[in-house]
C-alpha cells in the first residue's frame, strides 16, 4: 500500500479477537519475529513495575518536599527521572498543579496518549469514545460523573495530549493529610487524581 | 476529510465506562499489547505511523472495535505494509516465508528500549523562527496534512480555525504529518496553545472562561495581529 492511496486500509483478520490474537502470537513466534520471553517481560513490566504507584510517589514527594516540588515544576522530566521514572510514552513530561483557582484534567481526543512511566496503561474509560468526545466540550459534566465537584472559584483547564508531551496533574494536598511523611502520603494519591478526574482520598 | 478517530467535541450522551479498571481485562489484551511493542521494536515503523494505521482502519471497524482490536488490526496492516508478513500467512496462520527468521528483540534489549523511550525533541533548525510566548494565533483550517491528501495530522478538527494564545514552548519536535508517512522527522517548533471554551464552542460552552490546551506545531498556526 502507498500512503497516497486515499482509501481506507483493508481488513485482514478473522472476527474473533481472542482466537486471532493467540494464532497471531503463535505465527510471529514461529517466524522468529518475536521472542516469547520478550512478550512475557513486557506484560510483567506493565502489570507489576510500571503503574500509578509511580505517579503517586512523585506527587507524594512533591507534597512532602518543597525542593522536589520546585524541581517538578521547573524541570519535570528530570524530576521524575531522579525517582527512576522515564521512558516510553513519558519522554517529555509536564506537571500541572491544581489550585483553588484552577482544576486541570487530561485527555487525548485523537487516540489515548497517556504518561505510561508514571501511570501505566490507561484505564478503559480514558480510552473510551465517550471520554474522548466529551472531555473537551463538557469537562464539568464529565467531572460530575466522576464525583468531582469544583469550587465556584475554580476554572477548568483541559489538556488535550496532541503531541508527545505527557501531562501529570498534581492535585491539591488534602488538609487532613498535612504533616504526613512521603511514604504515608503515597496511598492518598489515586490514579484518577493524577489525570484530574478524581481527588486524593484518605486510604481505607 | 475528517476521520472517525478525530472525535473531540462530537455530541455524545453515553456515560463513561467506569466499571472495569484492571490493567488487562482479558488475556488476549496482554498478547496484543506485548506483540505491538515487541514487533514495533524491530524499527520498521515509528509511533506516528502506527497511529496513522490505527486511524486508517475501515470506519466501521474503528467504530466497532474495542481498543485492543484496533491495535491488533493496525499492527497487522503495518506488518503487511512493511513486508514482515504476507497475507497468505494471515489467512492460514502458517509460516510461508522464513526470510525474517531470528530478528526478534531480546527481553533485555526491549527493557532498555522501554526505559529509554523515543524522545520527539530534535535540534532546532533555521527553517522556523519560533513564535514568542503570548503570541495570538489562529489554527489552520481545514485541519489538513500539508504533505499528502488525507494524511496524518495532530490538529483536531474541533480546534481548527480557532483563535488561541501560545502559553508554552517546547522546542523543535518531530512533525507527525511528515514522520507518519516516512517523509522524515521535519522538526518544527511545538507549542501549547490555550483556547477559551468560548473560542472553541461559542454559546454552547459549559463555562466560556474554561480553557482547553492543545500541543500544536508551528505549521498548524498563523499568528494574528493584536488589535
Amino acid at each position: 500500500m502507498t500512503d497516497n492511496d486515499t482509501h481506507h486500509h483493508h481488513r485482514h483478520l478473522p472476527p474473533d479477537p481472542e482466537y486471532t490474537a493467540e494464532k497471531l502470537q503463535e505465527l510471529l513466534i514461529q517466524k522468529g519475529l518475536v521472542d516469547e520471553k520478550t512478550l512475557d517481560e513486557i506484560v510483567n513490566i506493565y502489570e507489576h513495575k510500571i503503574g500509578p504507584q509511580n505517579g503517586s510517589r512523585v506527587v507524594a514527594k512533591s507534597w512532602a518536599d518543597g525542593e522536589f516540588k520546585k524541581l517538578l515544576f521547573d524541570n519535570p522530566t528530570e524530576a521524575i527521572k531522579s525517582l527512576g521514572f522515564h521512558g516510553r510514552q513519558g519522554e517529555h513530561v509536564i506537571a500541572v498543579e491544581n489550585t483553588t483557582e484552577t482544576h486541570n484534567m487530561v485527555v487525548c481526543t485523537l487516540c489515548s496518549c497517556y504518561p505510561w512511566p508514571l501511570l501505566g496503561i490507561p484505564p478503559n474509560w480514558y480510552k473510551s469514545d465517550s471520554y474522548r468526545k466529551r472531555a473537551v466540550k463538557e469537562p464539568r459534566k464529565v467531572l460530575h460523573e466522576f464525583g468531582v465537584e469544583l469550587k465556584d472559584t475554580q476554572k477548568v483547564k483541559v489538556w488535550d495530549s496532541t503531541a508527545e508531551i505527557r501531562y501529570l496533574v498534581v492535585p491539591m494536598q488534602p488538609e487532613e493529610s498535612k504533616g504526613l511523611s512521603e511514604d504515608e502520603l503515597v496511598p492518598w494519591v489515586t490514579r484518577n487524581s493524577m489525570i484530574g478526574t478524581g481527588l486524593p482520598t484518605k486510604p481505607k | 476529510m475528517t476521520k472517525i478517530h478525530d472525535m473531540g467535541g462530537i455530541p455524545c450522551v453515553e456515560s463513561l465506562p467506569l466499571e472495569n479498571t484492571t490493567v488487562f481485562e482479558k488475556k488476549w489484551h496482554k498478547i496484543v499489547l506485548s506483540l505491538t511493542l515487541a514487533v514495533g521494536a524491530l524499527g520498521k515503523w515509528n509511533l506516528d505511523r502506527s497511529r496513522y494505521f490505527r486511524e486508517s482502519l475501515p470506519p466501521d471497524d474503528y467504530g466497532n472495535f474495542t481498543y485492543y482490536e484496533k491495535w491488533m488490526a493496525g499492527l497487522v496492516n503495518l506488518m503487511v505494509d512493511s513486508g514482515l508478513i504476507d497475507q497468505s500467512e494471515l489467512r492460514d496462520f502458517k509460516v510461508a516465508s522464513k526470510s525474517m527468521q531470528g530478528i526478534s528483540v531480546s527481553p533485555e534489549a526491549l527493557k532498555s528500549m522501554i526505559a529509554k523511550g523515543d524522545p520527539s525533541l530534535c535540534n532546532s533548525n533555521t527553517c522556523f523562527e519560533p513564535h514568542e510566548i503570548g503570541t495570538l494565533v489562529k489554527t489552520k483550517s481545514p485541519p489538513a496534512n500539508n504533505y499528502l491528501e488525507n494524511g496524518h495530522t495532530r490538529l483536531p478538527a474541533y480546534s481548527s480555525g480557532s483563535k488561541g494564545e501560545i502559553v508554552l514552548y517546547h522546542g523543535f519536535h518531530r512533525l507527525p504529518d511528515a514522520n507518519a508517512h516516512l517523509l522524515g522527522p521535519n522538526p518544527e517548533p511545538l507549542y501549547t496553545v490555550s483556547f477559551t471554551a468560548y473560542a472553541l464552542w461559542g454559546n454552547e460552552a459549559e463555562n466560556p472562561d474554561d480553557k482547553i490546551h492543545l500541543d500544536l506545531w508551528h505549521s498548524y498556526l498563523e499568528p494574528i495581529a493584536v488589535k
